[in-house]
């Protein structure tokens, strides 16, 4: 699906957030948002996900605008990772990752056998076949963002939106976040996510978008957006003399190990 | 030196009435200004009383729902049982009920004020004999007496008129309580014909039949008198329980008044023509 | 996903259910013979005992069914719905606003004059308090807010009720508070169960097909929004279920407590904690408890009208204080 959003304007609680922000997305795209505080990240997140409705004209899906789409058939196809997810009763994992299916389900059906398929197909890859019968509140901090992640990737979603999800996490569990984020672009859906980790942002995303106060500072291949000049003047922070380039500022500098490839137990 | 002289027995004994004689006077004399501090008392007081007698009545006399002489009883002042009021009032007799607290009759004695107890009566001869009492208190024996008369001459036609098969019947009020041994509505249900199914059951007083149990004995007639009519509580929506009316053939539950319940007296000759009117009509 | 959870669960529920719901009509102060009180039934002069049957014990069971499985499926409901295990009829404010719009109704006499009106009372007075309660305490209120909300709503509830009973013109009025506090399933007729039904069926019917959504729901309220769920309608939905249910059987049987709080927390482990899952089970169990607290005050010794509010609230009183200690671990 291929999102157009044209001069979105937002307000909550009397106060302008969105000042007038375009975004784009491609099919197959990982678009990384990035920017300080308070820029309106989570909130340009909250209007593509149908929290938030903008005027019906100014976000396109495919070209027709994606309000006309129904609240059962936008779950369908727009899956969102909240920025600090949990479960408010301690289900198991199996349990959590199977909800994703719930917008394929109507009121009384019971899951299928595709339904199934997905979800097993789902746990392998994100390494949580082990772990289904585990409850939730007893999971580490990494084992349940990738609960969250699963069960938003079992919606079998064509965008995925993700508010930040390797904020908690140690390095490790962060490189296995953003790597099944990966997978899904390369399975044909697009991404959006809202990144502080200006590493992790140059390495997964294909294009990065800096969001400053409402608007959007620049936009496009995350070399051309990490400039000194932009950084200095959204985050007030300034690269070392040491460092020659930007390219070598943010590069990924560490990988996974080999005990902790995504299809072995912790 | 004076020489001591020996009264004279007959002037002694003379002196000795002119001493009394105030006392005796009194006790000659009917009590001018009575007042009656309970409704039972109130009730055989405006029956008995000679005219100006009465200096006041209890402010429950007021009341239709539960004092049978309500009307007359409007033409005389009110009191609340109060010893301020008592005290003004000036009475020389205060009739007073069983249920009076006893440290209050003791306080008004202190005062000075005369004070009567009228027990409770639950049957004819505790009605007989309080009538009686405060007949003679008031002085008016014969007012008393014509009242007795009449009550058992009215009770004794019920009584020639009777059926010669007794139903059973049970009084059945808000709760669940039901009038057995030594009550009102057991004295009255007897000399109108019917058996009393609580007192058959043990009831002593007033008691809790369960619904249940009430059924099992299957009552012909259910009587009821709930006080304040015309409000609407649990306890009075109950009474309309759809059993209690299939149990009784579907013949309605009869209203008998309050008032002829709450304070022994000759009012009960009228609740026993009412009951022996409830028989059912043999064709 | 395990299906057969629920299915076997259910299954059981509904056994031992239909076999207390026999029970009781076999339980009384007087031995009935029911087999032959219910042939008896059906013949146009009934026998006294099958008017004790299907006058006096079918009804109380009637009543205490349908009350309880109202007090189960609402707690569970209203427990998905703002995810905090300590949101019940009685905590939240429903049960004590509709005794105050039944008591209203009926010491007046409004409820004499038109059948539907005493059911009615309650259903607005259950409203308006939950309404109340969920203003007060907010949409992401954790438990202490809510319960201070609920305890706030239910004193000032409880003190008009005092208030208006002790007003009523009716003399018996005054005594009556603890009926309608406590609750009581005695002395229900046919009538009183045919007064609440419309309204809990009506109640029951809103909340079938919400466990998808409070299913969702476990994820957050933004998660669920985005799975398709209308959040907004969803919260009408099940309020005004809970107003129409809980207010029409408290309208008959008075507040009773513990109920709505005790069920779902006892069978949510057995339904794998899902929300969804535990609305059915819960109407279940809500049944079963009432129905067998209700016999056990009929076995109690004859002369001691114990309410069965009072024996719902003595097994609920520790039960909740051991929710609260325990509900630290996991409540986030």
């Amino acid at each position: 699906m291929r999102l157009v959003g044209k001069d979105l304007h937002q307000h909550l609680g009397g106060q302008p957030i969105l000042k007038g922000v375009s975004i784009e997305l491609r099919e197959g795209e990982m678009l990384g948002l990035i920017g300080p505080n308070g820029a309106g990240k989570t909130t340009l997140l909250r209007l593509i996900a149908g929290i938030l409705t903008p005027p019906r004209e100014k976000l396109l899906a495919n070209g027709e605008p994606l309000a006309d789409l129904s609240q059962s058939e936008r779950g369908r196809k727009i899956a969102y990772l909240t920025q600090e997810g949990t479960a408010h009763w301690p289900i198991s994992v199996g349990r959590i990752v199977a909800l994703g299916r719930l917008p394929h389900l109507g009121t009384w059906q019971k899951p299928g056998e595709k339904d199934d398929h997905v979800i097993q197909r789902v746990l392998n890859q994100t390494g949580l076949s082990g772990l289904t019968d585990r409850s939730f509140p007893t999971l580490s901090g990494g084992e349940k963002a990738r609960v969250l992640l699963a069960r938003a990737l079992t919606i079998e979603p064509e965008i995925l939106l993700a508010d930040e999800p390797v904020a908690a996490l140690d390095p490790s569990h962060q490189l296995e976040m953003m790597d099944l984020l990966k997978m899904h672009c390369r399975q044909g859906g697009s991404v959006v996510v809202v990144l502080h980790d200006l590493r992790l942002a140059s390495h997964y995303c294909d294009r990065l978008q800096l969001l400053l106060d409402g608007k959007t500072l620049a936009t496009g291949d995350p070399k051309r957006v990490l400039t000194p000049g932009n950084l200095e003047q959204a985050y007030g922070i300034r690269i070392r003399e040491n460092n020659t380039s930007v390219a070598e500022a943010f590069a990924m500098t560490w990988e996974l190990g080999n005990s902790r490839q995504p299809d072995s137990e912790a | 030196m004076p020489v001591p002289y020996k009264i004279p027995v007959h002037v002694l004994h003379f002196l000795l009435l002119l001493l009394l004689l105030p006392a005796q006077a009194s006790f000659a004399e009917p009590p001018a200004r009575v007042v009656s501090i309970n409704l039972c008392s109130d009730q055989l007081l405006l029956m008995l009383a000679r005219p100006g007698q009465i200096a006041s009545v209890s402010r429950l006399a007021l009341e239709p729902n539960s004092s049978h002489m309500a009307s007359e009883a409007g033409r005389y002042p009110v009191n609340d049982a109060k010893l301020e009021q008592l005290l003004l009032l000036e009475p020389d007799l205060i009739l007073a009920e069983g249920f009076t607290s006893p440290s209050f009759v003791r306080l008004l004695k202190h005062f000075g004020l005369r004070v009567e107890i009228v027990p409770n009566s639950f049957d004819l001869k505790g009605i007989r004999r309080n009538i009686r009492l405060v007949a003679t208190l008031l002085s008016n024996q014969s007012k008393g007496e014509a009242l007795i008369s009449e009550m058992d001459l009215r009770i004794q036609r019920v009584a020639d008129h009777l059926p010669a098969a007794r139903s059973k019947a049970v009084f059945y009020q808000p709760r669940g309580y039901t009038s057995g041994l030594d009550t009102l509505q057991d004295t009255a249900l007897n000399h109108a014909g019917w058996r009393n199914l609580s007192k058959e059951l043990g009831v002593n007083g007033y008691g809790n039949i369960e619904l249940e149990s009430l059924l099992v004995a299957a009552p012909d007639q259910l009587f009821s008198s709930a006080y304040a009519p015309g409000t609407h509580s649990v306890a009075q929506h109950r009474l309309s329980h759809p059993a209690l009316n299939r149990i009784t053939g579907d013949r309605p539950m009869i209203e008998i008044p309050y008032r002829y319940w709450i304070c022994g007296g000759p009012m009960i000759a009228d609740a026993i023509e009412i009951l022996a009117d409830s028989h059912p009509v043999t064709p | 996903m395990d299906i057969r959870g629920p299915l076997l669960l259910n299954l059981a529920l509904g056994f031992v259910l239909t076999g207390l719901f026999l029970f009781s009509l076999f339980v009384g102060s007087n031995p009935v013979p029911v087999l032959q009180a219910l042939m008896d039934s059906i013949n146009r002069d009934p026998s006294v005992i099958s008017l004790i049957l299907t006058e006096v014990r079918l009804p109380r069971a009637l009543i205490a069914l349908i009350t309880g499985a109202t007090l189960g499926v609402c707690g569970a409901a209203m427990q998905g719905l703002l995810r905090n295990p300590l949101a019940s009829p009685g905590l939240i404010g429903s049960a004590s606003g509709a005794a105050l719009g039944s008591v209203i109704v009926l010491y007046t006499g409004w409820s004499a004059v038109f059948w539907l009106a005493l059911p009615f009372g309650g259903m607005f007075g259950s409203l308006l308090a939950t309404l109340l309660v969920y203003l007060l305490a907010g949409r992401d209120s954790g438990s202490t807010t809510l319960i201070l909300a609920g305890v706030a709503i239910n004193t000032l509830a409880l003190s008009l009720i005092s208030l208006l009973l002790n007003l009523a013109p009716s003399p018996y009025a005054v005594k009556e508070m603890v009926l309608w506090m406590l609750g009581s399933i005695a002395h229900g007729s046919m009538q009183d169960f045919w007064v609440m039904l419309p309204g809990t069926l009506l109640g029951w019917f809103l909340l079938t097909g919400t466990g998808r959504a409070l299913d969702a729901l476990t994820l957050g309220e933004d998660t669920a929004t985005t799975m398709g769920i209308n959040l907004p309608r969803l919260r009408w939905r099940i309020f005004l279920a809970t107003a129409f249910a809980v207010g029409s059987a408290v309208s008959v049987t008075g507040a009773i407590g513990f109920v709505g709080l005790v069920v779902p927390h006892l069978l949510r482990p057995l339904v794998g904690f899902q929300p969804g899952r535990l609305l059915t089970a819960s109407a279940m169990g809500g049944a079963i408890l009432l129905l067998a607290a209700d016999i056990a005050v009929r076995l109690f010794p004859a002369g001691t009208e114990i309410k069965v509010g009072v024996l719902t609230s003595l097994v609920g009183a520790p039960f909740f204080l051991h929710l609260i200690l325990k509900s630290r671990r996991w409540q986030p």
